[in-house]
């Protein structure tokens, strides 16, 4: 009897100090991942979802890639890979910057808001220079894509989501 | 993407596309891979919007190239043949290639066209060409009875030259006085389009005559007097004697039943007995519960203090509700010096801006 109560003893002074831990004032703010509310931010700033996107023939299609591979199946890609993803907030006049793969840029530029509608500029670089340059009026919680560019034997896919 | 793009192809060649129409058939054209990049950049529909729509159409195997389009591209190549280059040229070396680029392709189309179908002598002799030798003909067309072919086929006895202008069987001299009068009589192209769906014209006008056939060999086989389930060069009484004479007399299903159908394994084993505990198990059950509630006592705090740094993993990704063409606008659109930008629809309706950079890099 006396073993089993030196074993208790043992485990509670090796837990105590867990327990104080996380029962003390100084714990530490977690940082959760960003939510889909992180970035449907407040009144006056738009939240813009930029997925890069690779069409290729690897016949591998991410199941997350779906509602793109719905619209774009008259490419005859037989594999579509999720590169990367960029989440970014902006104010009118805001703009941001985000490097793609092979040397691209993509840079996006809310001009103004409304309720019904965003107005943003969307300009592409490579390096030989601008591929495009748009303005789009488009409907609040929509997106559209930019496609095209040549990636390592396949096709650029950029889904652009506005959402506010 | 494939089927609205011949459609508008046709629209077009018809003459019945609008103007919004061709400009979405010059866009699809340039994203079309099918197409050689050189081919997509050339093409604008600008100048000719129809020849663009047929040669497009050729391309993609969407139709042919024979019809009346040919015809009149036939009268427009040889109305330019000058009639002194007919003359003062040699005659032994004069083609008719020469004045007409796409007869080789013609003629081979005509004859692919045709098949090997078996005239009748009747009618090849109406047609004026040489009746093969043909030891089954007599046989069908005792079966097929009568058929009166010659009449529904519209066919002119004095445009016999034309079949055989098509069938290479003119000797030169002739074939230069063809040429000359094709170029008078235009309508004559059209006796070449009939000659060129002359082969299922025939069979279907025999067939439409003489109705459905029965299988025919065993009638033709019996006419000849062969065997209609014979092969040349084959006996199969033949074969299976040399077979036992080789094998002797040999009773297989015993012992080959007897290889086939195995015991099959059980799928159900009994397993080996567990061992017995040899240690007492009173206090067993409480030391165990007292070692998990510490490893939770301290495995739990570990993870919730846990301070998460570098990238945030990624967010769960929503599907993105795309928009349709009256929810975006596209109020300008610029592009570099080595590209081009077109404003596309998706299968689903979203509104893609298409860069075209060219040739792959």
């Amino acid at each position: 009897m006396s073993r089993i109560l030196w074993m208790l003893l043992g485990m509670l002074w090796v837990c105590t100090p867990a327990l104080a831990q996380s029962r003390g004032p100084h714990v530490q703010q977690v940082k959760a991942s960003p939510t889909q509310a992180d970035i449907t931010p407040a009144a006056g700033r738009v939240g813009v979802e930029i997925r890069v996107v690779h069409a290729n023939n690897s016949g591998q299609v991410d199941p997350k890639l779906k509602d793109v591979v719905d619209n774009l199946s008259f490419l005859r890609f037989s594999g579509f890979a999720l590169l990367d993803t960029h989440h970014v907030k902006l104010g009118p006049g805001q703009k941001a910057t985000f490097g793609l793969v092979g040397g691209s840029k993509l840079t996006v530029t809310l001009v103004s808001r409304d309720a019904r509608a965003a107005k943003m500029r969307v300009l592409m670089t490579s390096s030989k220079g601008v591929l495009m340059d748009t303005t789009v009026n488009i409907h609040r919680n929509r997106a559209f894509m930019v496609a095209g560019p040549n990636h390592e034997g396949g096709k650029l896919v950029l889904p652009l989501a506005v959402r506010y | 993407m494939a089927n609205e793009l011949n459609q508008l192809l046709f629209r077009i060649r018809d003459g019945l596309a609008t103007t919004v129409e061709v400009q979405r058939a010059h866009t699809l054209v340039m994203i079309d891979e099918r197409l050689p990049v050189g081919l997509r950049q050339a093409i604008d529909f600008r100048e000719d919007a129809v020849g663009d729509a047929v040669g497009l159409l050729a391309v993609l195997g969407a139709d042919s190239l024979f019809g009346e389009v040919l015809r009149e591209g036939i009268a427009a190549d040889l109305a330019e043949v000058d009639e002194h280059t007919l003359e003062a040229s040699n005659r032994d070396e004069l083609l008719l290639e020469e004045v007409w680029p796409l007869a080789e392709a013609f003629v081979a189309a005509v004859r692919q066209e045709a098949g090997t179908i078996e005239m009748a002598a009747a009618v090849l002799d109406v047609l004026g060409l040489e009746s093969p030798q043909l030891p089954v003909a007599e046989a069908v067309y005792d079966e097929a009875g009568v058929v009166e072919i010659a009449v529904d086929w519209h066919v002119d006895i004095e445009q016999a030259w034309v079949s055989a202008m098509v069938d290479g069987e003119l000797p030169p001299e002739a074939r230069h006085a063809a040429i000359r009068k094709l170029r008078e009589d235009p309508a004559a192209g059209a006796e070449m389009t009939v000659f060129a769906t002359l082969g299922s014209d025939l069979r279907a006008a025999v067939q439409d005559e003489a109705g459905e056939t029965p299988y025919l060999w065993s009638g033709v086989a019996e006419g000849i007097g062969v065997d209609a389930e014979a092969v040349a060069g084959w006996d199969g009484a033949l074969f299976a004697a040399a077979v036992r004479a080789q094998a002797g007399e040999i009773q297989l299903a015993d012992e080959v039943m007897a290889q086939v159908v195995t015991p099959l394994p059980s799928m159900v084993e009994e397993p080996p007995p567990l061992p017995q505990p040899a240690n007492s198990r009173r206090w067993g059950g409480l030391l165990m519960a007292l070692a998990a509630a510490a490893v939770l006592m301290v495995a739990l705090p570990t993870t919730w203090n846990q301070n998460t740094t570098g990238t945030a993993a990624p967010v769960a990704q929503a599907s993105a509700q795309f928009a349709s063409a009256g929810e975006i606008v596209v109020e300008a659109l610029e592009h570099g010096d080595n590209s081009t930008v077109h404003q596309i629809m998706g299968d689903q309706g979203a509104v893609i801006l298409w860069i075209d950079e060219g040739e792959a890099q």
